[in-house]
């Protein structure tokens, strides 16, 4: 007896020991002093001026770099589970983290900028040749050129079913060793924008992209450790061909729970922290040492429609669906007022942000109700509307973090008449039920930036992988296929409005609000800015330490 | 004896060969495709048309085999086994054997640490309420278990993480499995733990304090001290089966704590797996803690024969008869 306890003493102790030892040790000596400094700098601030808290904050760091200078820990919900740009989703990971580069690059306006490539001109309708930057070497110190590049590219296209749409397209050839000339299927195509995409990263096809001694890409950021879905570690490329960042390594971590990630944040480890979940905003208030960047993403939360159910097939239903919602009031139950209210999908995107309040300027229930009169839905004794004894019914299927606005438009929608359903799950369920035909309506948000054609015909084309409801309208097909022919930059931006206006007025999916992207970055970090792509835009050279 | 062992072990064998087919046919009747999940949806923009996905798909589903019936998928599945081998993960390409050899430690490590807590809190306030039954200090015990029992493990593992991290800067909020992370997610899971162990302990001791031979002992002058260990031992002996039990719970059932801790165990491992109907790894998953949990349980019956001379006799008893 007396030995158990003994035994079980020791344990005891030994696992409670590790509370004195918070900082030792590898990134954890880092964190936990960068943990102490932060308390420092509370301590200092609670008594302070908000400018002198926001200096005891800006040091705060500098005491935590003095053991490990210039690691910067990085917290997302997922990091790569493979180290081939190939893989699903890794080439958004690498180039989030600085160790991807591709052709080009978009920038925070939605200007598409050279990386890699020197400049690109269109040379007639179906031909573009791209010019590459003088000496631009792969991490191996190979040089990156025109076979180099479209070894790469090749290799996305025939591995990567991500890069699809942006490659499909493509027909690449060699003029120099500097020099790709690109041939399109599609007149007019924007390659450099095409090009821009993480999808496209450029990497070594000669070399085995699967482990750290073999992967070779080109970036600022080397990896120098991986673990496969806990972290990757990279070190500054001392070869790089561009402007480099003032930080020496990165930890880029993933922690998967969105609330251990915001205390992460709030604790001083994780510099950066992507994804912050809207909930959790609160909790940021009075924190002198984080602030959050928030730039609306240019994608909308939007409800898909299942045109093949009896009550949907009504463009007045739908309409009267659109009419009924006050944006205003979603964004602020469900998004914690992050956000503007759109009323047509494409508007989300900085470039059609025109269209914003286009159709629907306004939350109309008067309207809604006599559009459902209209349609034969009467208002029965208990709030519902029927039609021929029928119940109108309305089963909305959500996902991820989207339960609380479900529960929103429930709300709003009850209001209507409508006997609004929600069903929260797994995505797996809203797969499943989408291919047996058994939906109704689905919350989802697809990216409004990139060509406008393989925007909207991904979305509204009969074809449309997007199309989950089945919409098929003459018009808006005859404007995709004006669309596709137009040369002029003006003419596509006029025919995209058209077709986004005539989808709205046809209301297979309500528009919502632009889905909120919050990064939470310490104080102690400079450099790192909003970006409708944030998840691919985290690492520049632009990143620096504010002390130094 | 011998005769018992190899029968126990037969049975425990026959146990496992149901679970994993059970297991392997009810997660293939859970909703969502794994290679359409793997991939991911066909693009941040979506495709006009879905041929070359679909093709795609169709051809990860072939590589993989599971395009092929159930019956053929669990044949060649067993095969591996036999050699040792638990398949590929569909998500990460790297074999599930290393990728929970990897984790297993991870978890071993916490199960361990939180079942030591959970024994000691169990030990310490499960006496200290029988030996004061009914007085403040078991009121308080007793409500401080109705609490920790009741308290979701997210509640209170973030509680702890927030104090801990945020408020005293003495505990690092990362995802790596150093020992200086461990003593946080240990205490949570061992205090939530704890309190199954502080009720039996103190009911057995209640029961056993009322025993005639007590009161005897007490009777012709017995220090009390020495009649309470005798008792204690005698009301240990369930303990060994709720310990048994409850580190079973700790190795499969701690994946909340993992999640919450960001502790790169074989729970976290599991969760992952199953949001991504990453079949290979989920099996390889609830293989290791199906062999674990028959292992466990064949271990309990075997230490109780040592520790219970009753159970030994009977069972020689039984023998020669």
């Amino acid at each position: 007896m007396r030995k158990i306890m003994l035994a079980l003493f020791l344990i005891v102790i030994i696992t409670i020991m590790g509370c004195g030892n918070g900082d030792n040790g590898g990134n954890g000596g880092k964190g936990g002093k960068g943990g102490k400094g932060n308390n420092q700098a509370n301590n200092a601030s609670a008594s302070a001026e908000p400018s002198t808290a926001s200096a005891a904050a800006s040091e705060a760091p500098s005491a935590a770099n003095a053991s490990n200078p210039q690691e910067l820990i990085v917290a997302g919900p997922d990091i790569a589970a493979s180290l081939d740009p190939v893989q699903p989703l890794t080439s958004s990971y690498l180039r989030l983290i600085g160790a991807g580069e591709a052709l080009f690059k978009v920038n925070a306006e939605g200007e598409v900028e050279p990386e890699l490539a020197e400049g690109a001109t269109e040379t007639d309708a179906t031909t573009w040749e791209i010019k590459l930057k003088e000496g631009i070497r792969f991490w191996s110190g190979e040089p990156i050129d025109a076979d180099a590049v479209i070894a790469s590219l090749e290799r996305s296209r025939k591995l990567d079913v991500q890069a699809l749409p942006f490659l499909d397209d493509l027909r690449l050839s060699k003029i120099d060793d500097r020099t790709i000339r690109v041939q399109t299927t599609r007149e007019h195509l924007p390659v450099p924008l095409n090009l821009s995409y993480y999808q496209t990263i450029i990497h070594n096809a000669e070399a085995k992209q699967d482990s750290v001694e073999t992967m070779d890409l080109s970036g600022m950021y080397k990896v120098v450790e991986f673990v496969p879905k806990q972290k990757l570690v990279l070190e500054a490329n001392d070869n790089y061909w561009g402007e480099k960042s003032g930080i020496q390594r990165i930890v880029f971590e993933e922690i998967k729970d969105e609330q251990t990630r915001v205390l992460s944040s709030l604790s001083g480890r994780s510099h950066v922290v992507l994804n912050v979940p809207v909930t959790s905003l609160a909790q940021f208030g009075g924190n002198p040492d984080v602030e959050l960047v928030s730039a609306p993403a240019a994608n909308t939360q939007t409800v898909y429609l299942n045109l093949r159910q009896p009550q949907l097939s009504d463009v007045k239903v739908r309409q009267a669906l659109s009419w009924g919602l006050n944006r205003e009031e979603l964004i602020t139950l469900a998004a914690e007022g992050q956000g503007e209210p759109v009323a047509t999908w494409l508007s989300s995107n900085p470039a059609y942000a025109e269209a914003r309040n286009a159709v629907y300027d306004k939350f109309d229930r008067d309207r809604a109700a006599k559009l459902l009169e209209e349609a034969g839905w009467s208002l029965g004794k208990d709030g519902i509307r029927y039609k021929d004894g029928k119940p109108l019914v309305l089963r909305l299927m959500t996902w991820g973090g989207d339960k609380a606005l479900g529960e929103a438009l429930q709300n709003q929608w009850t209001q209507l008449g409508v006997k609004a359903e929600v069903q929260h799950g797994d995505y797996s369920l809203i797969e499943t039920a989408r291919e047996s035909g058994n939906w109704d309506a689905v919350i989802e948000a697809w990216s409004t930036f990139g060509d406008e054609f393989a925007l909207l015909s991904g979305q509204y084309s009969p074809e449309g992988s997007a199309n989950y409801g089945g919409y098929n309208d003459e018009r808006t097909n005859e404007l995709l296929a004006e669309l596709e022919q137009a040369s002029d930059a003006k003419m596509r931006h006029e025919l995209a409005l058209r077709i986004n206006e005539r989808v709205a007025e046809q209301a297979p999916v309500l528009s919502l609000f632009p889905r909120p992207q919050i990064t939470a970055v310490s104080k102690s970090l400079q450099g790192l800015a909003p970006h409708f792509r944030q998840f691919e835009n985290v690492v520049s050279a632009k990143l620096a330490w504010a002390s130094n | 004896m011998q005769r018992m062992f190899l029968r126990k072990l037969t049975g425990a064998g026959i146990t496992l060969l149901c679970a994993t087919l059970i297991l392997f046919v009810l997660i293939r009747l859970a909703p969502g495709d794994p290679v359409k999940l793997h991939l991911g949806p066909s693009s941040d923009v979506a495709l006009d048309s879905t041929e070359a996905y679909d093709q795609r798909v169709a051809e990860l589903r072939t590589q993989l085999g599971l395009d092929r019936s159930i019956f053929a998928q669990y044949t060649t599945w067993m095969k591996r086994l036999l050699q040792l081998d638990l398949g590929t993960s569909i998500h990460t390409g790297r074999a599930v054997g290393s990728e929970l050899a990897d984790r297993l430690p991870a978890t071993l490590a916490l199960a361990v640490a939180a079942l030591a807590i959970q024994l000691a809190l169990g030990l310490v306030l499960g006496t200290a309420s029988a030996l004061k039954a009914d007085r403040l200090q078991d009121n308080v015990i007793r409500l401080a278990c109705v609490v920790l029992a009741s308290a979701p493990a997210f509640v209170i593992g973030l509680f702890l993480l927030s104090f801990f991290a945020v408020s005293l800067h003495v505990y690092d909020i990362s995802n790596e499995a150093r020992p200086e992370r461990l003593w946080l997610p240990a205490v949570t899971l061992g205090a939530m733990g704890a309190p199954n162990l502080i009720r039996i302990i103190r009911a057995n001791l209640l029961a056993e304090l009322g025993q005639p031979y007590v009161l005897s002992a007490l009777s012709r002058g017995l220090a009390r001290k020495l009649v309470v260990r005798h008792a204690l031992r005698n009301a240990l002996l369930p303990v060994v089966t709720v310990a048994a039990l409850s580190f079973i719970g700790l190795i499969g059932g701690a994946v909340v704590i993992e999640s919450i801790f960001s502790w790169p165990g074989i729970g976290k491992y599991a969760l992952d797996s199953i949001l991504l109907k990453d079949y290979p790894a989920i099996q390889g998953y609830a293989l290791v803690v199906i062999a674990m949990v028959v292992a466990i349980h064949l271990l309990v019956d075997v230490v109780y024969l040592f520790l219970d001379p009753r159970i030994r006799r009977g069972r020689e008893g039984d023998v020669h008869a």
